[in-house]
């Protein structure tokens, strides 16, 4: 039997070729598909492509009318071009490469409508996980509120629920610790046992010292000796076990102080939160800024936070194997894994990319932009060079006179660093509605700045909007929150200041950053309230600290009470066993070496 | 017009033989379609294969029909061998660093855990899945289609279109 079927040869070379041919047909189509899956996949948001043109042989792919939504905001897309050109190398695609050489792009627009909405049902396990961890960040986040309502009212301190404070939860943490640990180390203290040992010991001592080498004999005195030693070492390995307990004990209290001054670190988190829900407002300038341009600086902080931590997952450190889900399709997607390999092209790769980006509208952007991009890449370890980026007007027609972004991003290696700086002048900026005070901040013309530096998982970031001609605009009574009279004084506080600057800080670990927000608006609002409303807040103020205080006084000192037990009973008990051991071993010692020469002298 | 002649012609060359190891090696081939996820380098050599060798054709789509829920319900077991192999067993890392960076092989997607747990899979399981189907096969012929021919039901079936289909399936 002939293992070939040569007939059926011709007709399968036929098959592949017509395969061949549905293929090239379908490319362009299969490439619009994939920059819009993966790119949804990256940016949590539809990317919609109306049509790819894909010039293999040439290494030409081009991209017509591309809009990638702002997941942020899904009726508005991030950008859109009416053209990119991408050249790309032939050969790395056999090893499902992507290496682009060079990028055109043409007639880019930013911040355009759509005409639907753009958000996807299911973002991808990264993007969707990013967002959640950031936005889980953002809710944790406390910002302290401020109203005026409660000026000139009776304080019912009555409404504040106990259970809702802080400190009472971190004391009742703190009798918990004490209370677990006390009872594991009693117990460990008792199996170690040592007063068995001392007390053979002090008996021993005690026969030795009334007994002399003439009255037991040489043979009786080497015995008491030999049954010294043995104690000794007996003691010394109790004394170990003692002192491996007393480190641990030292660790436990460290600790157990440590939550103790968290404990008292929450009672001021407490009288703010009290005050906050007598509507009593903060005076001092550091709670006044974030209360009033804390939203306004989340809002542009969340989504900054997000794409920096895609960034750091699409442009990972180290070559290390990566894992990621495998491709949507109706079997199991599974888990694909990519394999680096030093002196080798990563996966992607975007050597150089330089770009003169038009912007023709009549928009605040309107004008000449040069985008320069280097060595952007999936695998940043491969290439041995960061990321760089420079996005500048090289002419403007109209809108912001200045706009220069430009940053890097070492994701070589360990611990990879990331710096970025923007500013833009002669741009419109927000206009922000303060209703606590009663008034709307129109900040008009102004200069927005961000610098950042990320070595690690540490960030530092500045972003700061000031205005050099802000207009304040009165709100009508049914806008604002706050009653006329203080409203009056707040608003001839506010009203005259044109120079106003607002600056948001994140610093600490990229997680989950401390945010700090400071504004000049609230310096000027807290000096002038304290001369004008500063007697009545701090009167209100006190009744709010002392109803705090009694409430958590009890419970406080029973925290601070079993800590102090703590290191009472068992702290101290173990230092003094130790000394009474030391001692004990210290007389055993000497009745030997006694002996010891008494037997030397008559051998 | 030219596609269907194209068919017949390779269902002509297909069904010049038709042993049970023939239909065994066919179905043996058309699990590997089934079992693994079809849109894949190695399927395309599986299924010229199927066709270039001298096994039945119809074995094959046969085996590619049978297997394909198989292969979905034994999805997650797939993913933990492609797991095991991929991710888990470090000695074997050079050899999935090559292949991912080898040109053509790395279209091959060898580097998912479910298209490789399921190809590792089917080729464990090929030699005894080809005895069993010998096996199986010349069973059946010798007992139920000698049986099943003599019945009523397939005197009439004979007599129709459905049989013409039918006679692809066997030799």
């Amino acid at each position: 039997m002939k293992l070939f079927r040569w007939k059926a040869v011709v007709p399968l070379i036929v098959f592949l070729l017509l395969a061949g041919v549905a293929w090239y047909l379908l490319v362009d189509l299969v490439v619009e598909r994939s920059v819009e899956k993966i790119g949804a996949r990256i940016v949590g948001a539809k990317v919609d492509v109306e049509r790819a043109e894909v010039r293999l042989w040439d290494g030409v792919v081009t991209l017509r009318g591309l809009q990638v939504t702002n997941p942020d905001r899904p009726m508005t897309n991030l950008v859109e071009a009416d053209e990119i050109v991408l050249n790309l190398r032939v050969a790395p695609l056999l090893e499902k490469k992507l290496i682009i050489d060079t990028v055109a792009f043409r007639g880019v627009r930013f911040g355009t409508d759509r005409t639907t909405s753009g958000a996807i049902e299911r973002s991808s396990a990264v993007s969707g996980a990013i967002r959640r961890d950031v936005m889980a960040w953002r809710d944790r986040l406390r910002l302290p509120t401020l109203s005026f309502d409660g000026l000139g009212e009776i304080v019912d301190v009555a409404a504040i629920d106990a259970e809702s404070l802080r400190t009472l939860r971190e004391a009742d943490a703190v009798r918990r610790l004490a209370d677990s640990a006390r009872a594991r180390w009693v117990s460990q203290l008792r199996a170690i046992d040592p007063r068995a040992a001392v007390d053979s010991a002090r008996a021993l001592v005690d026969r030795l010292a009334r007994a002399s080498i003439r009255s037991l004999g040489l043979v009786g005195a080497r015995n008491a000796v030999g049954s010294a030693r043995g104690l000794v070492r007996a003691l010394e390995r109790t004394d170990e076990k003692l002192s491996a307990l007393q480190a641990e004990v030292r660790g436990g209290l460290a600790a157990a102080r440590q939550v103790v001054a968290r404990m008292e670190g929450a009672r001021t988190e407490d009288y703010a939160y009290a005050r906050g829900l007598l509507r009593l407002p903060s005076i001092d300038a550091p709670a006044l800024a974030p209360a009033l341009f804390g939203e306004l600086a989340l809002e542009r902080v969340v989504p900054f936070l997000t794409w920096l931590r895609l960034a750091e997952r699409y442009l990972p450190p180290g070559i290390e194997s990566r894992l990621r889900q495998g491709p949507e399709r109706t079997r199991m997607s599974g888990t694909t894994v990519a394999f680096p390999r030093r002196e080798r092209l990563p996966g992607f790769l975007l050597e150089f990319a330089e770009a003169d980006v038009t912007i023709g509208d009549s928009g605040a952007g309107a004008g000449n932009y040069v985008l320069r991009i280097t060595d952007l890449a999936s695998a940043p370890a491969l290439i041995g060079r960061p990321t760089t980026f420079m996005f500048g007007r090289a002419d403007g027609s109209v809108g912001a006179r200045t706009i220069r972004v430009g940053g890097t991003f070492d994701h070589v290696g360990r611990p990879i660093r990331d710096s970025l700086a923007v500013l833009v002048d002669g741009v419109r900026l927000p206009t922000v509605d303060l209703t606590a005070i009663g008034a709307r901040l129109l900040l008009g013309e102004g200069t927005t700045e961000l610098t950042l530096v990320r070595q690690g998982d540490s960030l530092d970031a500045r972003w700061s909007w000031r205005a050099a001609r802000a207009q304040w605009e009165r709100l009508g009574e049914s806008q604002s929150r706050t009653s006329s009279r203080v409203a009056d004084v707040l608003w001839r506080l506010v009203s005259g200041l044109q120079d106003v600057t607002i600056e948001a800080h994140l610093s600490g670990p990229i997680a989950a950053p401390r945010l700090g927000v400071g504004s000049n608006v609230a310096r000027v609002l807290a000096t002038g309230l304290r001369a004008r409303l500063g007697q009545e807040i701090r009167r209100a103020e006190r009744q709010v600290r002392a109803r705090v205080d009694a409430l958590v006084e009890d419970r406080v000192g029973m925290a601070r009470g079993a800590v102090a037990s703590l290191e009472r009973e068992v702290a101290d008990r173990l230092a003094a066993q130790r000394q009474e051991i030391g001692r004990v071993r210290a007389d055993l010692e000497r009745r030997i070496r006694s002996f010891g020469r008494g037997m030397d002298r008559m051998e | 017009m030219l596609i269907l002649k194209l068919i017949q012609s390779l269902l002509k060359a297909l069904n010049s033989d038709g042993t049970p190891g023939q239909v065994a090696a066919g179905i043996t081939l058309g699990a590997a379609l089934g079992l693994t996820p079809l849109l894949n380098l190695h399927n395309l050599l599986i299924f010229s294969l199927g066709v270039i060798l001298n096994v039945s054709f119809p074995g094959v789509m046969l085996g590619w029909l049978a297997f394909a829920p198989v292969g979905f319900a034994l999805d997650p077991l797939f993913d933990a061998v492609g797991r095991l192999l991929l991710v888990d067993a470090t000695v074997l890392l050079p050899l999935w660093t090559a292949f991912y960076n080898t040109p053509v092989l790395a279209l091959a997607n060898l580097n998912n855990t479910v298209v490789l747990g399921s190809l590792i899979s089917w080729i464990v399981g090929t030699v005894p899945l080809f005895f069993l189907l010998r096996w199986a096969v010349s069973r059946y012929r010798a007992t139920v289609y000698e049986r099943l021919r003599k019945t009523r039901l397939m005197r009439a079936v004979r007599a129709s279109k459905i049989y013409n289909f039918y006679t692809m399936l066997r030799p």
